[in-house]
């Protein structure tokens, strides 16, 4: 019984991470139905800024304090990704959208910016790992039989709170209003007023900043990164989104935990090489038998 | 006999990938010289142990030569820079053949091994590999074919006989990661442990290039295994690690020399401390390389390092052979050299040199190293 709840929190805590980085591939869609492959290397470049962050703030002893060092480690990586998003948007796909490019084209610009990070990345921090300072105490509680770390209990803190609070942000606030106005009909929403691109720049900020903040968490956690570890979480993300339904919020977060479960489980007791293959057989199942996802697709809505 | 300068080959072959070159006899001697065939990595990637190597056969020649040579002959090295590249490696095999080279002390890359391994067989060469250790050489049956070095699954036999013979482990829990090589070590190791008397309470995999391994770690901790057989690179094997301390599993974990990688103690961090490391040993710890180690010092000003004293002993093993038969006849210095025995053996500065039928060694000498303080320190052989 220990074991199984130990594996619930191994799974729960990649979920979190998939669920996080799924957010921004689901957000993107849901409003310009671009599946935007760069996604997963924003999370890496996170992932080494907030390493570089770390260091420069006096490593595993910061001068200002752990906790403080932790804040600023988690934030300015947002803050810089949230920039590269925007970058993103306005200087590739807002200018595709508006010469009303055939959508396989934005698809083909968003692989190249994917390589295009990785390749700045390989050059800026080298091709060997990196490791994170060893910065969280060395402490963990445990939960019905269950180890649970510092770095795990930041990383599903963090997370849920992350997903909270832009659960809250979508529903009750305007410009989240106005994001599911875009979500549902761009037209129709420009038509009331709303200013769709400020909408779409919004989203591809906040999708990279939870990507970089999901980077940071996953240095803290494994303790180290290298250049190409974008790539396979980014789909697995994907997978996530797909799986809660494209377009869908909430959809995302319980894709995100599900694929996290559904990969520990199936690592445990099946065998643990085909972790990787249970992720991707989830999504070719969910593309083929429903399309629409676990919480359905937003463009549903739209027919 | 006329062998071609450099600037030739690059005009035969367009490319100059083959630098075939000859060492000066360390004195001019009438008698012709017995040539014998350098062939590893000089360049590129791996070039670092190729130059080690070569420096270890350079050394062997230059004593054989002061000595008087072989049978009154001077000894030279004919080398090769093979670049780990099969291709090139077999261009280099032909250029031997064809420029009379007798014997074979080569290859660092397996690949590079088993596509010279044709040409020298249909040329009757001897050949001595002391670097590559694929299982696939010694499956090729060439019967002038021996091995200075370990060979195959070796590192798993001996990780087996560390776990449960020297730490007296008898619940034992390995993981590969279904990469050839990986799966030979993990095997045997298993196989081995099991004849030793203890048992193998979980065989995991995982897939290189993941990063989370907690699936696997959880089930470590469930089987009550009291050590971790890992093959892994040090990647995984780093991440492996410092997810079963992150669990709080005690685990020892053992590996190849796959955790010798400074790179292993980076990634595991706190959590390498006490891993251990089975790897061949450094010049400086082996018992019979005193004399090795100071001659190669004053020769090339530096230490040397892993692999030196076993192209030594190659080039040494092809002179004793030849000496012994008192020709330079590759049919009868073979069938002598399968001949010895574990009493009548070569005093290699390895360890005693004789053969199984496949010419493998049938015991090898690996060195154990326990990471302690961020380090790798040397336990014992």
């Amino acid at each position: 019984m220990n074991l199984l709840f130990q594996q619930f929190v191994n799974g729960l805590t990649m979920g979190a991470i998939y669920a996080i980085v799924g957010l921004g591939y689901t957000m993107v869609y849901g409003i310009i139905r671009l599946i935007n492959f760069a996604h997963g290397a924003v999370f890496m470049v996170g992932a080494y800024l907030g390493l570089t962050i770390l260091e420069l703030l006096g490593g595993a002893t910061p001068a200002i304090g752990i906790a403080a060092s932790l804040l600023i480690a988690l934030v300015v990586p947002a803050v810089i990704c949230g920039g590269i998003g925007a970058a993103m948007d306005t200087l590739v796909y807002r200018r595709l959208r508006a010469m009303r490019a055939h959508p396989l084209i934005p698809l083909i610009a968003a692989l190249g910016i994917s390589l295009m990070l990785e390749t700045g990345a390989m050059l800026i921090w080298g091709k060997e790992f990196k490791v994170y300072p060893a910065i969280l105490p060395t402490w963990h509680f445990t939960l019905a039989g269950a180890v649970v770390n510092s770095a795990q209990l930041i990383l599903l803190m963090t997370c849920f709170v992350m997903m909270l609070s832009l659960h809250l942000f979508v529903q009750n606030t305007r410009l989240g209003r106005a994001m599911r106005a875009a979500s549902l009909d761009p037209n129709a929403a420009r038509l009331v007023g709303v200013n769709v691109n400020s909408i779409i720049l919004l989203t591809f900020v906040i999708g990279s900043a939870l990507a970089a903040v999901a980077g940071v968490l996953v240095g803290l956690y494994y303790g180290s990164v290298n250049f190409r570890m974008g790539y396979l979480l980014g789909l697995k993300a994907f997978t996530a989104a797909v799986l809660g339904g494209v377009g869908n919020i909430p959809g995302a977060m319980l894709g995100g935990l599900v694929i996290g479960l559904l990969e520990t489980f199936g690592a445990a007791y099946i065998s643990g090489e085909w972790k990787d293959a249970i992720a991707f057989i989830i999504l070719i199942t969910v593309i083929v038998v429903r399309p629409t996802g676990l919480l359905g697709e937003r463009i549903a809505e739209r027919a | 006999m006329h062998i071609p300068a450099p600037a030739q080959y690059a005009r035969y072959f367009g490319l100059a990938l083959v630098a075939l070159a000859l060492l000066p006899a360390a004195r001019p001697h009438a008698a012709e010289p017995i040539l014998i065939g350098f062939s590893a990595p000089l360049t590129g990637d791996a070039a670092g142990s190729g130059q080690e190597s070569l420096n270890g056969a350079k050394l062997a020649v230059a004593e054989l030569n002061a000595r008087g040579g072989v049978l009154g002959r001077p000894v030279q090295l004919a080398e090769g820079d093979d670049r780990c590249d099969p291709k090139d490696s077999a261009i280099i095999a032909q250029k031997f053949v064809a420029s009379g080279v007798v014997a074979a002390a080569s290859h660092y890359c397996s690949g590079a091994a088993l596509a010279a391994i044709p040409i020298f067989r249909d040329a009757g060469l001897l050949y001595v590999d002391w670097g590559a250790v694929s299982s696939k050489i010694p499956g090729t049956g060439y019967d002038r074919l021996f091995i200075t070095i370990y060979n195959g699954a070796q590192p798993g036999i001996y990780a087996a006989d560390i776990a449960v013979t020297k730490l007296g482990l008898k619940k034992l829990a390995v993981v590969d990661d279904r990469t050839p090589a990986d799966v030979e070590f993990a095997n045997a190791f298993q196989k081995h442990a099991k004849e030793l008397g203890a048992e193998i309470v979980l065989a995991g995999h995982v897939t290189q290039g993941d990063k989370d391994f907690n699936a696997f770690v959880t089930q470590v901790k469930g089987s009550g295994a009291q050590a971790l057989f890992t093959s892994n690179y040090y990647a995984e094997a780093g991440l492996l690690n410092r997810q079963l301390r992150d669990q709080q599993v005690t685990t020892v974990t053992i590996c190849p020399d796959t955790c010798m990688d400074p790179q292993f103690l980076a990634i595991a961090g706190a959590a390498a401390e006490g891993a251990y490391s089975v790897s061949q040993p450094q010049a400086d710890e082996l018992p019979a390389a005193k004399d090795f180690v100071a001659a190669y010092q004053k020769m090339f000003g530096k230490a040397p390092g892993y692999i030196g004293p076993y192209s030594y002993d190659a080039i040494n093993v092809i002179a004793a052979a030849y000496a012994a038969v008192g020709k330079v006849d590759n049919e009868a210095a073979a069938k002598w050299l399968h001949g010895l025995t574990k009493d009548t053996a070569l005093k290699g500065i390895t360890g005693p040199l004789y053969w199984k039928a496949d010419g493998t060694l049938p015991q090898f000498t690996f060195s154990v190293y326990q990471a302690k303080g961020g380090h790798m320190q040397f336990v014992s052989h």
